[in-house]
């Protein structure tokens, strides 16, 4: 029964999935299918709160942990997923048959990516990859126009097939030379195998599906035309959602690979990751200095993103992983916040360009206020978390003594403003466009939804102890199982 | 009672809250009485203040006590596992800059109070939002918070120039925030850098001493004794140097400020030449200086002939302008420049002509953008070739406006003599003891370009003398000749609220020129501790020549500890 309790919020959001899948069969309304996912995913979100103090290994030994690191960012995806449903109750830019599947899909995701977040073995870990891979790929191609979903549809699994094809070919490495795929074993035999340099080159192989979901350079090519070209909320999901999990595994990874002192070899991964994270950081914010389309200027930002997280996950050091995750929350709730911006704009568009949010403070205060956060906060602005928590991310290098590689995060932050304040710019400082000027009207849910996320964005950024010392502790239990 | 919290955060607080009750038509009315009651609060911290600069107190950082000369300080830890808190306190050379920005806080909704017609509301509140990042800036303590209040006063700014400005507005408030930001990412590095390097060398024991905090009052402490980790650091030292410079702004850094102090609406460019630009001015005094001596006199022959250029240049600029905004905006550059060349002439009379050249630049420039917009008001445009004989149907414009520009130029008996007098008097004298032992290979090598001071001196002295051209011409062109642009002849005089502005920094130039002793005796201790600590650095080498004093009238408590250590 203790077992059962431990994956209750995989369980909880597995069987809303199954129940949406019933409800679909049965022929249920749009709105009463989208209801039952809701529920159930609030229900999700009740569960990782309960399970947010549990600790164990609910199946064999070595397979699934349990832990405060693996429940923390449960929380984070379900609240994450709460917030992904707010938005996707039948998005006009979606096919009106596809209305009813979205929950659906959004569901089965999720709960792949939560299992990723527990995994400790291979092969696991793999299977959460895959599973929280296909319902995706599914859902760009339900766009309304055609032609445009199956482009982003074929980019986003073409390479993310890719990418997990390599991560297996990873996989095999490490087996062959290690004999296991438990990564408890392999921590402990990282004294020998550190030494081999192909147990470095399967390591980075095997990173390679992750960091295609994180979109960090060298795999972020399908980030800027899949955020463009998918459904509004589906690109909201991939941009946050699918991003925790990512960002938790490479957590893991890293944690089992980097901390233990016997791998000097682990330098190597070290200087690939920061090649690696300069890379994405300069290109993703010259690339987007000439975006015209919001959401494609939102991907190049992720792609950036994923540079300073990874400025600070070189370090190797718990004060690294613990600026991550509290990164990680903070970029969710500011990401989660211009995406539903671009929403509710873009509601009756295939696309949002930037220049559609013109005059949003008279069309939609509300929604230009929130802009304003979010952006301020994807920035680096005081008092947002985008501020603290990258100076988190800076500190943690620093720390370790990285200083260029901090100067020129700086530096790409400094270049980052050019485009943040753009769109701030239209938003505010131009008068709206002759063909709409209609009244933006959020339902109460969104404006619920906007309201909480803006008061994470700040509350994070003005009194992030709370939060710092939950992903402080989270690390310490990362940390303590290798 | 939290004296400074509430100078600090009563406007934004209060203005978020007008913004939201109040009806359109009163916002202006409640932001002034807002203003007023923080110009109170303050005048009231400013009567408590001790300003003979004796004062020490014990005080707490954390669990640590240590000796503090901020009053009215405010402690109350917020990151303590990072060392970061909310620290508050003013010392003389906050409570000078806290004062002036109270006052111009009043001028700026007077300014607006018929040029704002549209979105009234929102104008308010990010003016006095505004106040809270530069009452921030001021009175933070602690260098995250400092941070923190820094890129607060960014974003009102963006929001007035954008939204109020005029035609160009929006290439200039982007150019601003660019220009702004790039430096200040850069000091946040140097920042976290500061954090993890804030030791000094323990002799007894052999080691550093690390402490890890953002603690101003202990960084200060380590810092400004001997052997502290940042003394040779060249990379903080730049880098803090350049956000603080981008604001000042310093030559060639200063491209953002014609744009945005152009484009900006009335209040704007008060806010922004009064006091914004001083935050530059006292952050390289609070922080460039004392914190990092040696980098301080290592650069300093750099700065100093920079800011000759943005004397020299500034004026020359001006001289072209067709637009009488942009002439005040450029000779805002120039002005700036005699400030940086005070800093770092390290000499207490320059220094406090620094730091009063300052509070003029926030009296007479503020004094002349009132002017232009209240031109500007009556027939929106601003070029010269509009005007002319404006002195005889405006005969109190003209007067009250011949005030500021001769405040400007610096005649003698007003505040503007003082101040640029004192910045000459003090780059003049600047080493003397660096000109003496000119032949001493390693001093000149070390001091770079200093042994031609004389040159520095004559460069800026031809800045002021540029500056009477170019105020004076642009005096002539709109005042005097014939009355002959048929527009202008309608033109009314000031109305009372309009004329009051101008004649308060009319009589505050004046008292300021007749009366500069109180002025001098509150700047005095802000200069000794400014100066101390580049004069600790500098006395151990002048000893071996058979010097008394590094810095002429900064005299060094515990000399005999500090040159046994020096062996």
């Amino acid at each position: 029964m203790a077992n059962v309790l431990l994956i209750l919020p995989e369980l909880t959001i597995f069987l809303a999935a199954i129940l949406v899948f019933k409800c679909l069969i049965l022929g249920l309304s749009v709105l009463h299918v989208w209801r039952v996912a809701f529920a159930g995913s609030l229900l999700g979100l009740g569960a990782c709160l309960i399970t947010l103090g549990m600790t164990g290994e609910p199946f064999h030994p070595g397979i699934y942990r349990v832990d405060l690191f693996s429940q923390l960012m449960k929380t984070v995806i379900a609240a994450a997923l709460v917030l992904v449903l707010v938005l996707s109750d039948s998005p006009p830019v979606m096919r009106r048959d596809a209305w009813r599947e979205l929950p659906f899909f959004l569901l089965l995701s999720s709960a792949g990516l939560m299992m990723m977040t527990s995994a400790t073995e291979l092969i696991t870990l793999y299977l959460a990859l895959e599973l929280s891979a296909f319902p995706v790929y599914a859902l760009i191609v339900l766009h309304r126009d055609r032609r445009m979903g199956s482009e982003g549809a074929t980019k986003y699994m073409l390479q993310g097939m890719v990418a997990s094809a390599v991560t297996l070919y990873g996989m095999s490495f490490i087996f062959g030379l290690s004999g296991t795929t438990y990564l408890s074993e392999i921590a402990a035999a990282l004294p020998e195998l550190g030494s081999q340099p192909l147990f470095w080159v399967g390591l980075l192989l095997l990173l390679a599906g992750f960091l295609f979901k994180l979109a960090l350079f060298p795999f972020h090519f399908w980030a800027p035309d899949t955020y463009f070209s998918s459904p509004h909320p589906v690109a909201t999901f991939i941009a946050t959602v699918s991003k925790v999990a990512a960002i938790a595994v490479l957590c893991r990874m890293v944690a089992v690979a980097g901390w233990n002192e016997a791998s000097i070899d682990g330098e190597t991964l070290r200087i690939v990751l920061i090649v690696l994270a300069v890379a994405a950081m300069t290109l993703g914010n010259l690339a987007a200095l000439v975006q015209k389309d919001f959401k494609r200027l939102l991907g190049y930002s992720a792609i950036a993103h994923a540079g300073y997280i990874v400025v600070a996950l070189q370090a190797f050091s718990s004060l690294g992983h613990t600026a991550i995750v509290f990164y990680t929350i903070g970029y969710l709730a500011m990401t989660w916040i211009c995406f539903m911006v671009a929403c509710e704009v873009g509601r009756n568009r295939d696309t949002v360009p930037v220049s559609a949010l013109a005059g949003l403070w008279q069309r939609s205060p509300m929604l230009a206020l929130c802009l304003l956060i979010g952006i301020f906060g994807l920035t680096g602005l005081p008092p947002t978390v985008g501020f603290i928590g990258k100076w988190f991310l800076f500190s943690a290098a620093l720390e370790d003594g990285q200083f260029l590689l901090v100067l020129i995060a700086a530096l790409n932050s400094a270049v980052a403003v050019y485009y943040y304040m753009r769109v701030l710019r239209v938003a505010y400082l131009l008068e709206p466009a002759k063909e709409d000027t209609g009244i933006l009207a959020p339902s109460p849910l969104v404006v619920t939804g906007a309201m909480v996320a803006c008061l994470v964005v700040l509350w994070m950024g003005v009194a992030p102890n709370y939060f710092w010392e939950i992903a402080a502790e989270a690390i310490v239990a990362l940390g303590a199982t290798y | 009672m939290p004296l400074l919290t509430l100078i600090i955060f009563l406007p934004m607080i209060a203005g978020a809250i007008l913004a939201l009750t109040m009806p359109t038509k009163k916002m202006k009315h409640a932001a002034l009485g807002v203003m007023i009651v923080d110009l109170l609060l303050v005048l009231y911290a400013a009567m408590t203040f001790d300003w003979s600069g004796t004062f020490v107190t014990e005080a707490r950082v954390f669990a640590e006590t240590i000796a503090t000369t901020f009053q009215h300080r405010e402690h109350l830890p917020w990151l303590p596992e990072f060392g970061i808190s909310y620290t508050v306190g003013a010392d003389n050379l906050s409570m000078i800059f806290v004062i002036l920005t109270a006052v111009l806080g009043i001028i700026g909704v007077l300014c607006s109070w018929t040029s704002i017609v549209h979105r009234e509301k929102e104008f308010y509140f990010f003016l006095l939002a505004l106040q809270t990042g530069i009452m921030g800036t001021f009175l933070a303590i602690d260098i995250f918070l400092f941070y923190m209040f820094w890129e607060l006063m960014l974003i009102p700014l963006y929001f007035m120039i954008g939204n109020w400005g005029s035609k160009n507005r929006i290439y200039a408030t982007m150019k601003f925030v660019i220009y702004t930001m790039a430096g200040s990412v850069v000091m946040l590095v140097a920042m976290i850098w500061m954090y993890y390097n804030n030791g000094a060398y323990n002799p007894q024991l052999g080691v550093i001493e690390y402490v890890r905090s953002y603690s101003y009052e202990i960084m200060l402490q380590t810092q400004s004794g001997d052997h502290g980790t940042f003394q040779a650091s060249y990379f903080p030292f730049l880098a803090l140097f350049i956000a603080f410079a981008i604001k000042v702004p310093l030559f060639p850094l200063h491209t953002w400020l014609p744009d945005a102090h152009t484009e900006a609406p009335t209040a704007g460019s008060v806010i922004l030449a009064g006091i914004l630009l001083k935050t530059g001015g006292y952050a390289i005094i609070r922080y460039c200086i004392p914190l990092f001596p040696d980098a301080s006199i290592s650069f300093a022959p750099l700065i100093t002939w920079l800011s000759v250029i943005a004397i020299i240049y500034g004026a020359m600029a001006a001289i072209v302008q067709t637009d009488i905004k942009r002439l005040v905006a450029y000779s805002s550059v120039s002005h700036m420049g005699f400030v940086t060349l005070g800093i770092f002439s390290f000499n207490p009379a320059a220094m406090s002509g620094a730091i009063l050249q300052m509070i003029n630049h926030g009296i007479s420039t503020s004094g002349l953008f009132l002017a232009v917009g209240m031109i500007y008001e009556r027939r929106h445009t601003r070029e010269f070739k509009e005007f002319g004989g404006l002195a005889t149907n405006l005969p109190i414009f003209a007067a009250l406006t011949m005030v500021m520009v001769l405040s400007s130029v610096g005649l003698p008996g007003l505040n503007g003599f003082l101040g640029e007098f004192n910045i000459l008097l003090g780059s003049m004298q600047n080493y003397p003891i660096l000109m003496q032992a000119q032949d001493d290979a390693s001093w000149a090598a070390a001091m770079g370009m200093t042994q031609y001071t004389w040159l520095v001196a004559l460069g800026a002295t031809l800045g002021v003398i540029f500056g009477a051209v170019y105020l004076l011409i642009m005096y002539q062109r709109v005042f005097f000749g014939k009355l002959d642009n048929e527009k202008n002849k309608g033109l009314t005089d000031l109305v009372p609220r309009e004329w009051g502005q101008l004649a308060f920094l009319a009589v505050a130039a004046l008292a300021i020129g007749l009366f500069p002793k109180p002025i001098f005796d509150a700047m005095a201790p802000a200069t000794r501790t400014a100066l101390e600590p580049v004069a600790r650095v500098l006395q151990m080498e002048v000893k071996d020549k058979g010097y008394e004093l590094a810095v002429p009238g900064v005299v060094i408590e515990n000399e005999e500890e500090l040159l046994a250590l020096g062996e």
